[in-house]
């Protein structure tokens, strides 16, 4: 895998998103809320994002009479999300090592 | 957001989805009076008319198991990958030796129910303690994986 920057996970609680979603099969939409802190609007909003990039998959059912709105992460959105964090981490060691540097 | 920030951000969604990947303690007593059912049925099914035994611990014990997933599936708002040997790399020998305690149990309960029930009964009390549990190990190593973010999910 490559480190690469992926601007898509770089707004709003994407990336949280993301992380919340990579190591789940499928999680629900208020797991997710709650787990991001963000309201349901702002959930649906980047959700939305995430689907249009190729990088969520939504599926829509029913428990009981209650709606329920299921999201996980496609092979491509779980490729581009470890792509973008094995950037982050290098960046992170590189930073370090830049802060390492600086006299004190 | 910086960088570590980023990261931190991301640690603390991995820890959020452990706490909730987390099996609840009735879902354990559950799973346990199910691998104990399917562990020793031999031991009752061979003091029962035929067919009876098992209508009365070997699809009950599954029919357990299955409630139990399913409330946990319903209660908790994720689910998470059932290829436990492909998708978490730390789960792998635990599932070989939850795989290799209840096999070996349910064997030696079925050839020595029959002739030797002190001996099926040693293997049920040894066996079934065994399988569950690997299977707590397993689940601490699927929620490790989850927290290095080492699953492997496609």
């Amino acid at each position: 895998m490559t480190p690469a920057r992926d601007p898509v996970f770089e707004v709003g609680p994407r990336l949280a998103i993301g992380a919340l979603l990579q190591g789940a099969a499928w999680a629900d939409f208020a797991t997710v809320r709650d787990a991001v802190g963000a309201g349901d609007s702002v959930i649906s909003k980047h959700a939305r994002s995430l689907e249009d990039a190729g990088y969520l998959e939504v599926r829509k059912g029913a428990v009981g009479r209650r709606p329920r709105t299921w999201f996980r992460l496609t092979g491509p959105g779980r490729s581009a999300l470890e792509s973008h964090l094995a950037w982050l981490t290098s960046l992170s060691g590189v930073l370090e090592g830049t802060d390492a540097d600086l006299p004190s | 957001m910086t960088t570590n920030d980023a990261l931190a951000r991301v640690a603390e969604q991995r820890e959020r989805l452990a706490e909730r990947a987390r099996l609840p303690w009735w879902f354990w007593v559950l799973f346990s009076v199910a691998t104990v059912g399917l562990v020793g049925c031999t031991l009752i099914q061979d003091r029962l008319p035929a067919g009876v035994g098992t209508w009365l611990v070997v699809w009950p014990s599954i029919l357990v198991y299955l409630v139990a997933e399913w409330l946990v599936r319903r209660t908790r708002g994720i689910s998470l990958s059932r290829r436990t040997f492909r998708d978490y790399p730390s789960a792998r020998l635990p599932s070989v030796l939850f795989l290799v305690a209840a096999l070996v149990g349910m064997f030696v309960v079925m050839v020595t129910a029959h002739v030797r029930p002190d001996i099926a009964v040693v293997a049920l009390v040894v066996a079934a303690p065994l399988a569950v549990g690997a299977m707590v190990w397993v689940q601490h190593a699927m929620l490790a994986d989850i927290r290095t973010g080492r699953v492997r999910t496609p």
